[in-house]
């Protein structure tokens, strides 16, 4: 096991660096340049010689004048940048954005935690509402309740996320106004402990219901799924021969083990889903989310701050890979990964 | 008994009521009305620009955005010098006791201020003369330098190239006087070569806004000057240095509560996460340039979207949303209104900008002035407004806005001196013809109404970069009426040029081609300044695109267009003159115009402003398409709210008041 997991972090690390040398390269072929971004607003205001000795400067300063191989590793902190120091990825400085003129590691924390937050709420209530469910499909297959709750689930995965959004806020914000129509806050409150969280909440829920409604299709039929291949298994005809009541067939020896592959899958799904922001429900809501900072970072030709973005998901990614891999060996016995 | 007990009762209630009617009748003194100007009440602004929290104004690069600048003038706006309602620079009276503008032998001048005592910042200590000098000081340092700040003041202050380069510890074009006087010198010539005088707006130089020194750079620093000039010093006689004040200045421009400022609101918070600026009156603001204080006593500024924000302020959310250019957001809106759904009102007001295509003067088919004025013709403008603004816009005619004090005064003049270009296909073939586009593909002659591409013969020298479009017949080269048009992507303009000129029956039977090219913006801007000078080269540095279309917008009256249109190569090698159209007129004029006018001078300035206009419409870089309505929403609880061109609802929420 030790062995196995020594092994996948090295693989781990390879392919980090292999993904982020592919988005280095790739961000710096697309035709900009961070230097003339940052002084176009001031071309009108600066004589044009003293733009020009402007912009050469700040170039030399970006170092955007070496070889690419060159500024790929001072951005990953294995070369020395300008001043002659070591200050890259490697030593925890993850870049300055252009965009917000501050470093990167300063920007990320508020939007992500605005997206950890909204994921980790509607994923634990759509997990709260899909398992049950599946397993209900799964028992009542192909029965009307079961096609109709297929039918209805499907719904919110078939439609566009932005249209559910809109829809809602017509109907829950602007029609029965039970919850606002976006933003994360009473204006001008400033609440405190308990009453902040649940401001906080109250401005959430329309944008969770939304994530849970769009969400109930995919998770409940991967449940019933392995539900009802858990149920066509022999040793539940063999509990059921044994005269075991159905309730115990179902919720002692099935589904268990029906949640095994699930439960795995599950795991994976969360640590993507937490940490990957919802640009479109982020933009429908006005939320404040790692979605919505990566785009506008893109549209702002902000790459420092796109790469430092890029390569977190790598490595959630890939870190989350690992921990589903492993996680199959501690609910699965029979799974054995070290050989 | 109970019967008189009645009449009693009857007897003294009537006595009682011709008592209260009698002092009713009687001599009443006229109360006095006294308007109570405590501030009062809260409102709610929408914005669609989410703000960064950066508080330095543009002293590190890049401009702040529209939030940040609109919460820096509501908090942080004691200046020397302020725009009014036109836009215009006007010295701040509120701020300023005496002012007086000198100039030596070699025509440098020297602005001398004294500021008016009593006034405070938003933490009750003192601003002084000092104040007004620290933010110059600052930005013009070795240590401001270091920390990127962009500034060219350096140039055309006297000694401000020693003192940046670190040469100099002294400032000497800024003079600290005495505890509330100060001067600021501008050289004629700067260091750099350039003439920066006279200026006809040479009053933005003057501009100084009141930091507080303390909260900027930490505390014991304060400016001094012994005769040769002013300098920023601490109590251990310490010059600037990034060690000593680089944190303390970040932490102040990112600051998200407590700033140490002296506008009309002080900062409550930034919370980041939701998107949301809290303001709150400060008592110590000494007015605006006209005195005004404000009668709101709390801002909220908060973040929303665009396909949500009519939601929103129906839902109350939001009570204002200021300046909505979109013609279906404002009829949705005023829809609201007058269903009575919400309850606001509307003002409203022209924008200053338009939005236009620009051609590469110097490319292909564009390079001729009357296919220049053709494809104008081509164009239906006047529905073009209507449709793009769903009735909330019209077109100007040249490089204007109607809002500006000098197109008030020349709308006669250009009734009859600029061409509207009115949508007129038989004049764009007359222009085709007479411009030589008389051929077929093969070199025969044009047959008008074919629907083919008309065809001119050119020099080699004109055909330079069009080689892909033009032809050679008989040792002839050939050059096609073709417009190579750089589109950016997902731009509803593009869309509707696309429908009414490239894909229209006048632009087919007149036998010019428009070919659309959809990429992103960046990529647009590097074709547009043909980024040779600025390390992207490459293709970008080849003319390619004679086509772009684009916006503009005035942030105040200053109307400044010098070097838009110079013929220098140098220049124009660095990206100035956008539109490649070197015409000498128009370059002298665009620099005459601010260059070469005293200020004050304002018949001179104003004939030049129209002799720029009235050429401009000649030679045609540029073809206006349409210019916004603005329209903005406020609630009733507000009384004297009004926005317009340059005086957006920063300004607009000082003169407001609050009624319940």
């Amino acid at each position: 096991m030790k062995k196995y997991i020594f092994k996948r972090l090295i693989y781990l690390i390879i392919v980090f660096f292999v993904v982020s040398l592919m988005m280095y390269a790739i961000y710096n072929l697309i035709p900009s340049d961070p230097a003339l971004v940052a002084m176009e607003p001031l071309r009108k205001s600066l004589k044009p010689d003293e733009f020009a000795r402007q912009y050469q400067a700040l170039r030399t300063q970006m170092g955007l004048d070496a070889p690419l191989i060159q500024r790929y590793a001072r951005w990953m902190g294995l070369w020395p940048d300008v001043n002659g120091s070591f200050d890259g990825l490697l030593q925890g400085n993850f870049g300055y954005s252009t965009g917000y003129k501050r470093d990167v590691i300063e920007i990320i924390p508020t939007p992500m935690l605005n997206t950890v937050l909204l994921n980790f709420c509607s994923t634990i209530i759509t997990l709260a509402i899909t398992i049950p469910l599946g397993i209900y499909c799964a028992v009542h297959a192909r029965k009307p309740s079961d096609s109709a709750i297929q039918a209805t689930t499907v719904i919110g995965y078939s439609l566009p996320t932005y249209l559910v959004g809109i829809l809602f806020i017509f109907l829950f914000a602007v029609l029965f106004r039970i919850f606002p129509t976006g933003g994360a806050k009473t204006p001008g409150s400033n609440y405190t402990g308990l009453m902040e969280f649940g401001d906080r909440m109250y401005y959430m829920a329309l944008p969770i219901l939304v994530l849970v409604f769009t969400g109930l299709a995919g998770m409940t039929r991967t449940v019933r799924a392995a539900m009802m291949d858990t149920l066509s298994q022999d040793y539940i005809r063999t509990a059921r021969a044994k005269g075991l009541k159905e309730k115990v067939v179902i919720y002692s020896h099935a589904w268990r083990n029906a949640l095994l592959p699930v439960s795995t899958s599950i795991m994976g799904w969360m640590i993507a889903v937490f940490t990957g922001g919802s640009l479109v429900i982020e933009t429908t809501f006005a939320l404040k989310g790692t979605g919505r900072l990566y785009w506008q970072a893109l549209n702002a030709t902000d790459y420092e701050l796109v790469l430092a973005m890029q390569m977190f998901y790598t490595l959630v990614s890939l870190v989350g890979v690992l921990l589903t891999d492993i996680s199959y060996t501690l609910v699965d016995p029979r799974v054995r990964i070290d050989k | 008994m109970k019967k008189m007990h009645t009449r009693i009762l009857s007897l003294l209630l009537a006595v009682a009521l011709a008592a209260v009617t009698f002092s009713a009748c009687g001599d009443k003194k006229p109360e006095e009305v006294v308007e109570d100007n405590t501030p009062k009440g809260q409102v709610i602004i929408g914005t669609s620009t989410e703000a960064n929290g950066d508080w330095a104004y543009s002293a590190f690069t890049s401009n702040p955005n529209a939030t940040d600048n609109d919460v820096m003038y509501l908090t942080d706006d004691v200046n020397t010098v302020a725009t009014n309602e036109g836009g215009d620079y006007v010295l701040n009276n509120t701020v300023v006791e005496k002012y007086e503008r000198t100039e030596d032998a070699d025509g440098n001048a020297t602005y001398t201020f004294e500021i008016k005592q009593g006034m405070k910042f938003n933490n009750g200590t003192d601003i002084k003369a000092e104040n007004f000098l620290a933010w110059r000081l600052f930005t013009l340092s070795p240590a401001g330098k270091e920390m990127g700040t962009v500034t060219a003041e350096y140039n055309m202050i006297p000694g401000g190239k020693d003192y940046r380069e670190g040469t100099a510890t002294v400032l000497a074009g800024l003079r600290l006087l005495d505890e509330y006087k100060f001067s600021i010198s501008i050289l004629k010539t700067g260091t750099d070569g350039n003439g920066y005088l006279p200026y006809y707006y040479d009053l933005g130089y003057a501009a100084a806004r009141a930091v507080n020194l303390d909260y900027w750079f930490g505390e014991g620093w304060s400016v001094k000057d012994d005769g040769e000039g002013a300098y920023l010093t601490n109590a251990n006689g310490k010059t600037l240095s990034v060690a000593d004040i680089g944190e303390q200045v970040k932490a102040a421009q990112f600051a998200t509560s407590d700033r140490v400022t002296a506008g009309a609101y002080n900062l409550v918070s930034f919370d980041k996460s939701a998107n949301q600026i809290t303001l709150e009156v400060n008592e110590n603001y000494p007015g605006d340039f006209q005195g005004q204080k404000p009668h709101i006593k709390k801002v909220i500024i908060v973040k929303t979207e665009d396909d949500t924000v009519i939601d929103t302020l129906r839902t109350g959310g939001i009570e204002i949303y200021s300046g909505i250019a979109d013609g279906d957001q404002v009829n949705a809106a005023i829809d609201l209104i007058d269903s009575k759904a919400i309850d606001s009102s509307y003002c409203q007001y022209d924008r200053a900008g338009f939005g236009y295509f620009q051609f590469a003067c110097d490319l292909g088919p564009a390079q001729f002035q009357e296919f220049r004025q053709a494809v104008a013709y081509l164009l239906d403008r006047t529905e073009f407004a209507k449709t793009f603004c769903q009735g909330w816009g019209g077109v100007v005619h040249g490089p204007y806005c109607t809002a500006f004090t000098m197109y008030n005064d020349s709308k006669e003049l250009f009734a009859s001196k600029l061409n509207t270009y009115s949508y007129d296909p038989a004049k764009a073939v007359e222009l085709l013809k007479k411009a030589g586009f008389v051929y077929n593909k093969d070199g025969s002659d044009y047959v008008d109404g074919s629907g083919e591409v008309r065809y001119k013969e050119v020099t080699a020298e004109q055909a330079t970069n069009y080689d892909q479009f033009c032809v050679t017949v008989d040792g002839k080269i050939l050059m096609p009426a073709t417009l190579n048009w750089a589109s950016s992507e997902g731009n509803s303009v593009s869309d509707l040029l696309v429908t009414m000129l490239a894909n229209g029956k006048a632009t087919k039977e007149s036998g010019v081609e428009i070919k659309q090219n959809v990429m992103t913006f960046p990529e647009l801007l590097n074709y547009m300044y043909r980024q040779d000078a600025y390390g992207i080269g490459g293709d970008y540095s080849v003319p390619t695109y004679n086509m772009f279309n684009l916006a503009t917008g005035f942030n105040s009256g200053v109307y400044d267009m010098s070097f838009e249109f110079t013929t220098d190569p140098a220049y124009i090698e660095e990206g100035y003159n956008s539109t490649h159209c070197y015409d000498e007129e128009l370059d002298k004029l665009s620099m005459d115009m601010v260059y070469g006018v005293e200020p004050g001078d304002y018949d001179t300035y104003l004939k030049k402003w129209q002799d720029f206009v009235i050429r401009y419409n000649d030679v045609l870089p540029r073809v206006p398409l349409y210019a916004n309505i603005y329209v903005s929403i406020y609630p009733n609880t507000i009384s004297d709210y009004q926005e317009g061109p340059f005086w957006g609802f920063c300004r607009a929420i000082l003169y407001a008041k609050y009624v319940g």
